[in-house]
């Protein structure tokens, strides 16, 4: 019963692997489950199937890999192009590297959906939305440190340099990070400096979690 | 009951075909063994000989036993009109469609980062030199419609971009003796943005 009686859920396929000859293998993320995986019976048939459409599914099983009962629509399919296109698709390798599976994030599905339906209107500063998805990332896996103080809690200051401490936050260090920088992220002032300087240091903060293996959507981008 | 160690073997060798489990792999192995000792004899000098005999065409990454394909070997056919597709079987299903005279660069594979798939891994490093080098005058891209085909193609694209290759896609739309009933939406939005007199 406790199959029978699951509802109809929002679900994104973030990656989807040919499974015998017409099923797939698909990594889904789920407001309520997370990310999970699933048996699409049939599905390379159904082109619903696809990354960046939001979906409402219902699924059924247990274990590892669950079966999908039924699949709609939930919205027409998010017209990314070009670099939306590698964003988004590096938006999906983070979560697939990143969260574990049947491990619930329901803070995430908010900043996941509007990252995507930002980078399906176009917008020129696609970084400074990749930036912001990071740091909604970090801070629901509980990996989140202040931007406007450093480790011992006090202020951050424009003239000084921090460095990254995973465990403690940002703490004051002779060179690394400008502090005029990170305190530009913290208020939402992407000036082409602090632009660069968010890329690199979330790029340091998300490396511990990512073991060796690198990202390979960021060789999309030249 | 164990198997012998070479029985074992065999079944284990089987399932590294796609979609053959142990289950199958032992069915296979015991009927190689019981019944078609020649066939399984057969099979396995085929297999030797394929694995040591074929490679990768130096220019199109398709199988072949030479250093080129045949059709990269074939002068008759434009070797500057070049056609992208991901795997062996497009050029065959092009190759039937008898439209085409050029060649093809097959990237076995597409961009898809999460499978590890990125641009060096199928081979577009290898086709950014034969850009640079002059070789292609044109580039018609013939991958497929999902995620992956439409950032390969864009991918291509961007490398293609400030050369002189001229680039197209090939059209998408209503599939020849179908109705418009039962064409998703998405493709018939493709279909009619990509309409043309006649």
């Amino acid at each position: 019963m406790a199959d029978r009686g699951s509802a109809l859920e929002t679900a994104w396929v973030l990656h989807a692997r040919p499974y015998r000859n017409s099923s797939l293998v698909l990594d889904l993320f789920s407001a309520g489950r997370g990310r999970l995986g699933v048996v699409a019976r049939g599905g390379r048939r159904n082109h619903h199937l696809q990354p960046f459409r939001p979906l409402l599914m219902r699924f059924a099983g247990r274990g590892e890999l669950l079966n999908i009962q039924q699949v709609e629509s939930a919205g027409s399919p998010l017209p990314l192009a070009g670099r939306a296109l590698y964003c988004g698709m590096y938006l999906n390798e983070l979560l697939v590297r990143l969260l574990h599976r049947n491990d619930p994030h329901p803070g995430l599905m908010a900043p996941y959906e509007a990252t995507l339906n930002a980078l399906a209107t176009d917008v020129p500063a696609q970084d400074v939305l990749l930036r912001h998805f990071e740091l909604a990332l970090l801070d629901e896996l509980g990996y989140s440190f202040s931007l406007t103080e450093d480790a011992t809690g006090a202020p951050l200051r424009a003239g000084q340099t921090y460095r990254l401490d995973p465990e403690l936050g940002l703490v004051p260090a002779a060179s690394g990070w400008p502090g005029s920088a990170l305190l530009g992220m913290a208020a939402g002032d992407w000036q082409d400096d602090t632009r660069r300087v968010a890329r690199d240091l979330l790029r340091a903060a998300l490396a511990p979690h990512l073991g060796s293996r690198p990202l390979v959507s960021r060789e999309l981008f030249r | 009951m164990k198997h012998s160690p070479l029985v074992q073997g065999l079944i284990d060798a089987f399932t590294c075909l796609p979609g053959v489990g142990p289950r199958s792999a032992q069915r296979m192995a015991y009927h190689l063994l019981e019944r078609n000792r020649e066939g399984g004899g057969h099979l396995a000098e085929a297999l030797t000989s394929a694995m040591d005999g074929v490679r990768q065409c130096s220019r199109c990454r398709n199988f072949a036993e030479q250093e080129l394909c045949p059709i990269c070997l074939d002068s008759r056919r434009d070797q500057s009109q070049v056609c992208v597709v991901s795997s062996p079987a497009d050029v065959l299903a092009i190759e039937h469609s008898g439209e085409y005279r050029g060649r093809y660069f097959v990237l076995l594979g597409q961009l898809s980062p999460i499978d590890g798939m990125g641009p060096r891994q199928i081979g577009l490093d290898q086709l950014e030199q034969q850009i640079q080098a002059g070789d292609i005058s044109e580039i018609i891209l013939a991958t497929g419609t999902t995620v992956e085909g439409e950032a390969t193609a864009h991918y291509i694209l961007d490398m293609v971009h400030g050369t002189a290759v001229t680039v197209s896609r090939i059209a998408q739309g209503v599939p020849m003796g179908g109705d418009l009933e039962f064409v998703d939406g998405a493709t018939l939005a493709h279909a009619f943005r990509g309409r043309r007199p006649v």
